[in-house]
């Protein structure tokens, strides 16, 4: 409980000390939301005038308190661009976007990488094995936009089995939405593959030169069965460390598969509302997306204890 | 096992590169000078459909940006930026007949001036009905005027540098009286001051009216979610008739052209606005299979020479010898070659060749000797320049400043990140001595007279030039009613510019609205803006 207590304690720290960071850096942006709203017809004066209306004059320090406390409210405010929408329903739409992509992605990604580590694990330096590395190797050094470029001219323009760009919510169709998140989810998933499977099968096999192993293979046990109830979950630790990195970092930073497939994300939001200057979205985006990092790594943590009880009694 | 690994790496790379080159349309290398692109103002690939107008289907279009917001009185739509969104939902008082080449009624009934153009009538029809229910008169036309002019934001500026007052005669009539002679004043009716938006919805909606529009135009708000589409469904009760569309979409693609041109032959849209040269020569060959509008615009692409702003009062434009330096030193068929493939329409000329008040009077030519000469002619400059540039035209601000340093010129090339920079720099601050700026401005009169008004016309603007005589021909300009009358006075700008070099212009820009065979009547208007109102879909 105590233990609890001072990580949540440590998380809100660290939430506070991210938000006043990025509060600060707001300074250094480019991007004006005057501009962005008033477009590029009118007098300084004008600019000016919204400036001051927007309370972009005001002392950073002051503003970023105000902020605060009205976040301390749970409101994250107005966007300052038009059309002016709630910052809490626009971060709400983006990450359900952002926190689906990543999900399917990197289920994807497991079902594609257990397999491929399992086979790869079970004899080392074989032709199977070498086969495997040479295509997650192949497919690391492949940088999303030139994947995705690459899916793009195959599986639209040239076979037209995906929409282009788009999204399509739950809501308004599960067949929709899967259809319009097929080519991205794949894009981020073939980033994620090559990680999941070399983290994986370099484990597996430690694990399976381990006694426990052995003694399991001298009493006549399948290899198969094995390799998934006895070797996988001791290998997984590592594993799982990478997995909620990924997720965490998957929220915010698929911007270029966002903006590769239109796609209105956590990444897409950002980097607008940056371009615009539009202060009050960029830390509110900002905010939740250190709110998931944090929270994740606790989760990982504490599933740490889940896999393994001897964590959970070092715990207790 | 070295072998083994690093073999992957390359093939990986060189069949993803084969598979691109494969896949992807190509346009030529920088190197091969490719065939000069023609393109002419108008329709291009129009076809008689076969038959009546079909009613039903549903239209969707894709755009690099969308609207912002639907409160007409602070905005400054174009066909780029929120234009056709809103011009589907409130229709407009009058629209620019690009076959005729004028302005007309359009929600208006008729609109007719005094024989000076300072006094304009425009009369309502009968019966319109915004789609709450509540009248399109005189009274609501009054009330979007007034809230354009109080919001400090939009056309209010130029609404009120141009009209005296506005006052209802009667419940259909409004009386619009200005304080200058205007014979294109229904320019600004074609815009965003004439849309008009129901009082009482603006009033019962306050801030989320812009999220939540209400107007008489042929369509009406279904869905919006910013930034990724708009859904809208035909208006029954439209005064025309109800439109044949069921409905409308505009889909956000932020990408780029070439993402746009991909939807568009995946068939995820069926229209698109484009603007990349390259492109706009795919679209255009009669080959394409496909129809649309090009609109060649002047001015498009400039070099902006700051003549002395406050901010800099002793920047090195304000010698004339520096600015006729610049001027020799650019070579537009170079910067085609090296920054556009060759697609660019290069032209030194205040306006593109196909433009109507194209004219005879002197441009830019390039001459490095010439060049060298001023420079060497404007005494105590130390030929210490500096260049903003946006830095998505790296390639251009490298040939530019390549050409300058040829002549003698020591430029100080500095990338700004975002467009919105660049206007903070140059537009607001005025605190530059050059800059890549994009000034398209189409051929449109009303239209023409406003851009040039602002950006060089006025005292006190972003160049911190003045000219007594341009200011003047603008001026005449504004007021001649007579095409042959316009084209003079714009000649004598021409010449004038020639003479004291405000900017440099190197690129004219081709902006192009695209759509399937199979979609008919979409009509044109001010500022590359689309009415959807008889558009329909055969089968």
């Amino acid at each position: 409980m105590k233990a609890a207590a001072g990580k949540v304690a440590q998380l809100l720290v660290v939430m506070f000390l991210v938000s006043l960071g990025t509060f600060s850096l707001t300074s250094l942006m480019p991007g004006d939301p005057a501009v962005a709203i008033l477009g590029d017809n009118q007098s300084p004066e004008a600019y000016a005038e919204l400036r001051d209306k927007l309370g972009l004059n005001e002392p950073l320090v002051e503003r970023y308190f105000t902020w605060l406390g009205h976040v301390f409210q749970g409101d994250l405010g107005t966007s300052m661009v038009p059309p002016n929408e709630d910052v809490t329903s626009l971060i709400g739409s983006a990450f359900a976007v952002s926190i689906e992509l990543a999900v399917l992605a990197l289920v994807v990604a497991l079902v594609v990488s257990i397999p491929l580590a399992m086979i790869s694990a079970r004899r080392p330096d074989g032709l199977l094995d070498r086969a495997a590395s040479a295509t997650t190797f192949g497919i690391m050094s492949v940088p999303s936009f030139v994947s995705g470029l690459v899916l793009i001219a195959l599986l639209v323009n040239q076979l037209h089995l995906f929409p282009r760009v788009g999204w399509v919510g739950v809501t308004d169709g599960l067949g929709q939405n899967l259809y319009h998140a097929a080519l991205p989810v794949i894009t981020i998933a073939l980033l994620e593959i090559p990680t999941f499977t070399r983290v994986l099968r370099g484990d597996l096999v430690r694990t399976l030169q381990e006694d426990f192993v052995l003694s399991a293979r001298a009493k006549g046990m399948p290899a198969w069965r094995i390799m998934i109830f006895d070797a996988f979950r001791p290998s997984s630790y590592s594993l799982i460390t990478v997995l909620g990195l990924s997720l965490a970092q998957l929220i915010g930073s698929t911007v270029i598969v966002e903006t590769l497939f239109s796609l209105p994300g956590m990444g897409r939001l950002v980097v607008s509302s940056a371009s615009q200057g539009n202060i009050t979205v960029i830390q509110g985006a900002v905010l939740v997306i250190a709110a998931c990092y944090v929270l994740i790594n606790a989760g990982v943590d504490l599933m740490y204890s889940v896999i393994d009880p001897r964590i959970r009694r070092v715990g207790a | 096992m070295r072998k083994i690994r690093l073999l992957p790496v390359g093939v990986a790379a060189t069949v993803a590169a084969l598979v691109m080159m494969g896949c992807s349309n190509t346009t030529a290398p920088a190197s091969v000078k490719a065939d000069p692109l023609k393109v002419e103002n108008g329709p291009f690939g129009m076809t008689a459909a076969s038959g009546d107008p079909v009613s039903g289907g549903s239209l969707t279009f894709g755009y690099g940006g969308g609207i912002a917001s639907f409160d007409p009185a602070s905005q400054q739509y174009s066909g780029t930026s929120g234009g056709d969104e809103a011009r589907a939902v409130y229709g407009t008082l009058t629209e620019y007949d690009t076959k005729a080449g004028k302005y007309v009624p359009s929600m208006a009934d008729s609109i007719s001036a005094n024989d000076d153009f300072t006094e304009w009538t425009v009369v309502l029809r009968d019966g319109v009905e915004f789609t709450d229910g509540t009248p399109y008169d005189a009274d609501a036309v009054l009330f979007n005027f007034d809230r354009m002019a109080k919001s400090g934001a939009g056309f209010s500026g130029l609404w009120a540098s141009v009209v005296k007052k506005a006052v209802a005669k009667d419940a259909k009539t409004v009386v619009i009286t200005l304080k200058q002679k205007w014979a294109d004043f229904p320019y600004l009716l074609s815009q965003a001051p004439g849309m008009i938006a129901s009082p009482k919805a603006v009033k019962d909606e306050g801030e989320s009216y812009q999220r939540e529009p209400v107007g008489a135009g042929p369509f009406m708000l279904d869905k919006w979610t910013p930034g990724q589409n708009l859904v809208l469904k035909a208006n029954p009760d439209y005064w025309d008739g109800k439109p044949y569309l069921d409905s409308l979409t505009f889909q956000t693609i932020t990408t780029g052209d070439q993402a746009l041109k991909d939807a568009f032959q995946a068939g995820g849209i069926q229209g698109s606005l484009i603007g990349t040269p390259a492109i706009v020569k795919d679209y255009i060959q009669p080959s394409s299979g496909y129809s649309g509008y090009v609109r060649m615009t002047n001015t498009g692409s400039m070099l902006l020479i700051n003549n002395g702003t406050p901010s800099r009062p002793d920047t090195p434009g304000k010698d004339i010898n520096v600015r006729e330096a610049i001027a020799s030193a650019i070579n537009t068929d170079v910067i085609n070659q090296r920054a556009f493939d060759g697609n660019a329409f290069p032209g030194t000329g205040i306006f593109s060749a196909e433009s109507q008040w194209a004219n005879d009077k002197p441009t830019f030519t390039y001459d490095a000797e010439a060049a060298k000469k001023h420079l060497a002619d404007a005494k105590g400059f130390d030929g210490k320049i500096e260049l903003l540039y946006p830095s998505a035209q790296a390639e251009a601000a490298l040939t530019i400043e390549a050409q300058l340093e040829a002549v003698g010129f020591k430029v100080d090339a500095k990338p700004v990140q975002s467009i919105t920079d660049l206007i903070n720099a140059v537009l607001i601050k005025r605190d530059y001595d050059l800059a890549m700026y994009g000034w398209p401005v189409p051929d449109e009169p009303g239209e023409l007279y406003t851009s040039y008004l602002e950006r060089f016309g006025r005292k006190d603007n972003q160049l911190g030039y003045y000219n007594e005589t341009i200011a003047k021909a603008l001026s005449d300009f504004a007021a001649a009613d007579d095409t042959a009358e316009k084209a003079a006075q714009m000649a004598t700008i021409q010449a004038e510019w020639a003479e004291t070099v405000p900017a440099v212009p190197y690129n004219t820009t081709a902006q192009m609205v695209v759509w399937n065979k199979n979609v008919h009547d979409i009509e044109v208007s001010s500022r590359l803006t689309l009415d959807f109102s008889k558009a329909w879909i055969s089968k």
